[in-house]
């Protein structure tokens, strides 16, 4: 009888669904994602500015200040503001942290692990993203401030020209793929990686990803030195924390989407065949490819000023959405014309 | 074409900087030398001193007094940091040049009596502060293609 439990929960400590659900992409991978990334975000664009960052915790490079900044958060206090929508301004944050994390369900790390195996992977990621925005809406409308609902009502505007050419631009990759299930959009990149195929849709859907996951320079619903801190104004303590962290998975799978849609995914070749599993030198290539898209999009934000809202609205519908439908017929004129390309 | 150019040249800058020297000194384990004309706490010359008392007359802040040396009837200035601005006035206008400025500037204290300095205190040569490390002396230099940054020029 006990045999049997034991070898129940053993079971159930090396199945699939609890590896997923705690290590990639789950509850560890987050977690040290967001600690590592914060700092080393910090690092780097300190180097950027030619200065060192933080230094002094952890002995070796500053590399626990995030962990002392994250307990700093913990114990800090927050305030509500008065006739503040409390209900709207405690869960905001808290489904703004969780929501993104559903993304990472749809990404496939290896050819077998996914978490939500579906022919619309791609769709589904679409409707997460699509889904993020709406909360620090309602956070900017329930804190009862100004700043916040300024905030708030910047996101609409970005999120509009924002995610159009982000759709626009991946229907490319789909044509050529034939599929909407993110595997055979990654297994149709055995060949060439789709960036090599679709330089222009891939360029849309980068600048139009930096635009969603509002990282600089579109971070114009945050825009610290105009609207104090745009929608997150009101927050202290580990509910401001909920947000940074909320943004930081935003980029996590953002830059798995890019890896996976352009940059051949979790495609790369095995050194040691017999000795590593495939599924783990799976894993690693695709975490390699985030890291070097993390990387682009760090010193992106060291190289560039922040967009005025109006930038923004002109880029995005002048200029991203009518490239991204140049780039759709450039794909079916290369469907037609050189079929053998797609993986289809 | 020259919004191209224009976008790309920040990038490939931002990338660049990633491999130059870092500019900023290690403060205070790195004491970066200071530029001539730093203005410190300021240092009497005891024997110099004719006790005219015209630092006392024209400092702005009132932070000079008059008082007598210990052991004998001179009259020597004693300087209140805490009120002091560094304006340099009584250094420009003593006549015997018994006031001369230094570079050091590391003079907090947990007190502001202590702020008060005394003429025998005020006659001390700047010294660097026990509560700090001993600093590395660094210079800002430009070193090569990697860029400016601070280089040591020997321990203190």
């Amino acid at each position: 009888m006990m045999q049997q439990i034991w070898d129940l929960i053993l079971g159930f400590l090396t199945s699939k669904y609890f590896l997923q659900l705690f290590f990639i992409p789950g509850i560890a991978f987050i977690g040290l994602f967001t600690l590592i990334v914060v700092w080393f975000e910090r690092k780097l664009l300190a180097r950027v500015m030619l200065r060192y960052g933080p230094l002094h915790v952890g002995r070796v490079a500053g590399i626990l200040q995030t962990l002392a900044d994250t307990l700093k958060l913990l114990f800090k206090e927050f305030i509500p503001p008065r006739k503040a929508y409390k209900l709207g301004f405690y869960l905001a944050p808290v489904f703004y942290a969780s929501v993104p994390t559903l993304a990472l369900t749809a990404i496939p790390f290896s050819p077998t692990w996914i978490v939500y195996p579906s022919d619309v992977g791609l769709l589904i990621a679409y409707a997460v993203i699509a889904c993020t925005p709406i909360l620090p809406i309602i956070a900017g409308w329930a804190c009862n401030n100004r700043y916040t609902m300024i905030g708030g009502l910047r996101i609409i505007f970005q999120d509009v020209a924002g995610e159009i050419p982000l759709l626009l631009s991946a229907l490319g990759v789909v044509m050529l793929s034939g599929s909407f299930n993110l595997v055979n959009i990654v297994n149709a990149q055995s060949r060439y990686w789709f960036i090599l195929l679709q330089p222009l849709g891939a360029l849309v859907f980068f600048i139009s990803l930096i635009a969603m996951v509002e990282r600089v320079p579109f971070d114009i619903p945050t825009a610290e030195q105009e609207l104090v801190f745009g929608w997150r104004t009101e927050y202290g303590g580990i509910l401001f924390g909920l947000t940074m962290f909320g943004e930081y998975i935003s980029l996590a799978a953002g830059s798995l989407l890019f890896s996976t849609l352009y940059l051949g995914g979790y495609l790369g070749p095995n050194p040691f065949p017999g000795f590593i599993p495939s599924d783990f030198a799976s894993m690693a290539w695709i975490l390699l490819k985030m890291a070097v898209m993390v990387t682009v999009l760090i010193v992106i934000r060291g190289a560039y000023p922040r967009l005025r809202i109006d930038q923004l609205l002109n880029l995005g519908w002048k200029w991203l959405i009518p490239l991204a439908m140049i780039n759709t017929v450039l794909t079916m004129l290369m469907i037609y014309f050189f079929p053998w390309v797609g993986g289809a | 074409m020259s919004t191209v150019k224009n976008t790309i040249r920040p990038l490939v800058l931002a990338f660049s900087h990633v491999f130059r020297r870092v500019f900023t000194a290690k403060y205070p384990y790195e004491a970066p030398s200071r530029p001539s004309r730093c203005r410190g706490r300021i240092m009497l010359r005891i024997e110099r001193c004719i006790s005219c008392g015209t630092c006392e007359k024209i400092c702005p802040n009132i932070a000079i007094k008059m008082v007598k040396l210990k052991g004998s009837d001179k009259l020597c200035p004693q300087i209140d940091f805490g009120r002091c601005m560094f304006c340099y006035f009584c250094v420009s206008y003593c006549p015997a040049e018994a006031l001369i400025g230094t570079e050091l500037v590391e003079i907090s204290v947990y007190s502001k009596e202590k702020l008060i300095y005394p003429p025998e205190k005020l006659a001390e040569e700047p010294k660097w502060p026990d509560l700090l490390p001993k600093p590395k002396r660094v210079k800002l230099r430009v070193v090569g293609r990697r860029g400016a940054g601070h280089v040591e020029i020997g321990r203190e």
